[in-house]
C-alpha cells in the first residue's frame, strides 16, 4: 500500500480538444449515456501516461469520464460530498489519515465507477442497476505533518480501505500571492 | 467579486461626472522573481516602476507629457503555514525624486482551487516612513480570480485571464483614505516558471475629498521563478 512519504506524485495537464479528435468508441460511449448537457473533451497528460476525458453534468452532478487514448473506457467519476460516503468508510479512512498526519482535511470527493462498458452505461442511466460495477472513492486531502504540507489524492474502497495514494504537485501561485 | 466590480464601475462613473476629478495615465511595468529558500520558505523580489504619460482633469484637454514617477524595490519572505496558506514579511524601498520611502510589509495569502478557477486572497498591512511626513499605515485586502482560457487549469503555453479587486485603507496622522483597485489582465504561461501578464491597473482614491483621483496604469507583470 503505497501511502505516506513514499507516495507517487501526480501532475496533470489538460488541453481542450474537439470532438473530432476523440476516438469514435469514446464518443459512442458518451452518446449512450444520453447526456442533455454540453460535453467538453480534454486530453489529460500526466507524468507517465495520457488519456482522453469527457466532462459534463448529469442531473446536476459533475461527471468526468476517462478513456484510454484508443477510446476504451477507464472509469467514471462523479463529484459528491464527503457526507455521502458510507459512515464506515469515512471512519476507516479518517482513522488512517490520523495515523499518517497531524492535520488533514478532505477537500474533494468523487465516486469512481469501473467495470464493463455496458454495465457502466446501465448504472449511469438507471442508478439502481449497478450490479457488476466496482465502486471506489477518490479523495483529495490537504495534509500536514510537523513541517510538511502536501495535497494528496487517495483511492479508497467502499469500506474505506486505502487502495492507493499519490501526492498532487501544485502549480505555483506567485501571481496570486504577490 | 462581481458585486465589488460593479461598485467600482459605479464609483468610476460617479467620479468622472464629479467636478474636479483628476486622472493620471501611464505605464506600470513590474518584474517579479521568486525563489525557494528552504523547505516551505520562498522569497519574492519585485521591481516596479511608474511612468506617467498624461494627467489632468476629466472633461478638460491635457497634453501627453512623459514623466518618470517612482520605482519600488520590494523583498518579501514567505513561509507556508498550510498547503495553500502563506505568511509573509518584507521590506520595500520606494525611490522617487528627492525622497526615499521605507515600508515594512506583512501579508497572509490563501489560494483556493475550484474546478476551473483559482482564487487568491491576500490580507496585508504595511507601514511607511518618510522624512518630514507622518507615518503611513495601510490595511489592505485583495481578491484575485484566475481563469484558464483553455482546459481546467492554467498550464504551460496557455493563456488565462485574471481579475483582481483590492481595497486599501490608509491612515496617516489624522487622515483616512480608501483606495480601490480593479486590475483585469490577460496572462500567458511560457513555462510554469515564467509567465507574463498585460492589462489595466485602475485605482481610484481620495474618495472622501472633493477632488477624487483616478489612475489608469497599463500593467505589464513578468513573473519568473529561479
Amino acid at each position: 500500500m503505497p501511502v505516506g512519504s513514499s507516495a507517487q506524485q501526480k501532475y496533470e495537464k489538460e488541453f481542450r480538444i474537439d470532438p473530432q479528435e476523440v476516438p469514435s468508441s469514446a464518443l459512442q460511449f458518451v452518446d449512450q449515456l444520453e447526456v442533455n448537457r454540453k460535453v467538453r473533451w480534454y486530453r489529460e497528460v500526466g507524468l507517465e501516461r495520457s488519456s482522453v476525458e469527457a466532462k459534463t453534468k448529469i442531473n446536476g452532478q459533475r461527471y468526468s469520464i476517462e478513456f484510454s487514448n484508443d477510446g476504451q473506457i477507464e472509469d467514471i467519476e462523479i463529484e459528491q460530498s464527503w457526507e455521502e460516503i458510507p459512515a464506515e468508510a469515512r471512519a476507516r479512512a479518517i482513522a488512517h489519515f490520523d495515523k499518517l498526519y497531524d492535520r488533514h482535511k478532505v477537500l474533494r470527493v468523487q465516486r469512481q465507477y469501473t467495470g464493463p462498458p455496458a454495465v457502466l452505461i446501465s448504472c449511469i442511466r438507471q442508478p439502481g442497476s449497478c450490479n457488476g460495477v466496482t465502486r471506489h472513492f477518490e479523495l483529495v486531502v490537504k495534509t500536514r505533518t510537523e513541517r510538511d504540507y502536501k495535497m494528496m489524492e487517495f483511492l479508497i474502497s467502499e469500506t474505506g480501505v486505502i487502495l492507493s495514494s499519490v501526492e498532487i504537485i501544485l502549480r505555483n501561485t506567485d501571481n496570486l500571492e504577490f | 467579486m462581481i458585486r465589488s466590480v460593479f461598485v467600482v464601475i459605479f464609483l468610476f462613473c460617479q467620479t468622472v461626472l464629479h467636478a474636479q476629478h483628476t486622472y493620471q495615465f501611464g505605464i506600470l511595468p513590474a518584474f517579479n522573481v521568486n525563489t525557494k529558500l528552504a523547505e516551505n520558505w520562498k522569497i519574492n523580489f519585485k521591481a516596479e516602476s511608474r511612468q506617467l504619460l498624461r494627467e489632468g482633469q476629466f472633461r478638460e484637454d491635457a497634453d501627453y507629457q512623459y514623466r518618470y514617477v517612482l520605482t519600488d524595490l520590494a523583498l518579501v519572505a514567505a513561509t507556508r503555514v498550510s498547503v495553500n496558506h502563506t505568511l509573509g514579511m518584507g521590506y520595500q524601498l520606494r525611490l522617487r525624486e528627492g525622497a526615499s520611502i521605507h515600508r515594512l510589509i506583512q501579508q497572509f495569502a490563501i489560494t483556493q482551487r475550484f474546478s476551473a478557477l483559482r482564487l487568491g486572497h491576500r490580507l496585508a498591512s504595511d507601514q511607511s516612513v518618510q522624512s518630514g511626513a507622518p507615518a503611513l499605515v495601510r490595511l489592505r485586502y485583495r481578491l484575485a480570480a484566475e481563469l484558464p482560457l483553455s482546459g481546467q487549469a492554467v498550464d504551460s503555453r496557455e493563456a488565462y485571464i485574471k481579475l483582481s479587486n483590492e481595497y486599501l485603507n490608509q491612515f496617516q496622522g489624522d487622515d483616512y483614505d480608501l483606495e480601490i483597485r480593479v486590475v483585469p489582465v490577460i496572462g500567458y504561461v511560457f513555462t510554469d516558471a515564467n509567465k507574463l501578464e498585460f492589462g489595466l491597473d485602475y485605482r481610484v482614491d481620495r474618495l472622501f475629498e472633493d477632488a477624487r483621483r483616478s489612475r489608469f496604469w497599463v500593467a505589464v507583470n513578468w513573473y519568473v521563478i529561479l
